[in-house]
């Protein structure tokens, strides 16, 4: 299981990140996590939304309730172009930590 | 056991007393819940609609932890709006004092002559110590900012 601050620093690249794939809402990106990291991220359900809603106001994403395919409705969220410049830099900054983490340890072993 | 719908309402009211009280943030979380429920009773063909209901819900957390992260957004957004008073109220206060002390200073030569420098005085100490207090007021606001950040 990933440590908790791991978890939380990571919550805003990848949400942008699923986000720059399509619309979604807050139970399928759960989802989509909890599938791709096969359940060794322990993400609170609840906790989304608090991190949802920031990145709403930071003006990254967007939002819309929309009826869903089972009548009920639903909130959708989009990527906004703010949002794909933030997540370019998250993507360099994150690469950037593993380039330096991989360079280490190929020296440990050396 | 009650009916889904009431257990679901239930719920909301529960979220609500904890704390949770805009509607938009409660219908997002009861559209998780449901999703939650639904996704589990569509899994298992003898899938206990209770069951169901206690997993998706343990799953979104209580209402305090949500209160609190929710109020953590609130309060960065508030600071935002008092940092910039905060800062508009200090450019007054320097301002004012420098007014004051154009019309003190002349005033404080006069008092000089008749022997009245205390009054002076007082007058300059109480004008300093209400700019400190507001530019240590507007610090406080923005330092305040930064550690929510």
């Amino acid at each position: 299981m990933l440590r908790k601050e791991l978890v939380a620093a990571s919550a805003e690249p990848l949400i942008l990140s699923l986000l720059a794939q399509g619309e979604s809402y807050g139970y399928a990106i759960i989802q989509e996590i909890k599938s791709r990291s096969k359940n060794r991220m322990a993400w609170t359900d609840g906790m989304l939304y608090p991190v949802l809603h920031r990145l709403e106001r930071k003006g990254l994403i967007k939002s819309r309730w929309a009826e869903a395919e089972n009548g009920r409705k639903r909130k959708y969220y989009s990527i906004k172009n703010d949002g794909k410049r933030a997540l370019k830099k998250h993507h360099e900054h994150w690469s950037l930590v593993s380039s330096v983490l991989a360079g280490l340890r190929k020296e440990e072993y050396a | 056991m009650p009916d889904l719908e009431e257990t679901i309402s239930h719920w909301r009211r529960r979220m609500a007393a904890g704390g949770l009280r805009d509607p938009e943030v409660l219908d997002e979380l009861e559209s998780h819940l449901r999703d939650a429920i639904e996704q589990r009773l569509n899994s298992r063909r003898d899938a206990d609609p209770g069951k169901a209901f206690a997993e998706a819900a343990l799953g979104i957390g209580p209402a305090t932890e949500l209160r609190h992260e929710f109020r953590k957004l609130k309060l960065i957004q508030h600071m935002k709006l008092e940092t910039h008073k905060f800062l508009r109220a200090i450019l007054v206060a320097i301002a004012l004092f420098f007014v004051g002390l154009g019309l003190i200073l002349p005033a404080a030569a006069k008092w000089r002559e008749l022997g009245a420098l205390d009054g002076y005085m007082i007058h300059f100490l109480i004008g300093a110590a209400m700019c400190v207090g507001s530019v240590a007021w507007g610090m406080r606001g923005v330092l305040e900012y930064r550690k929510v950040q």
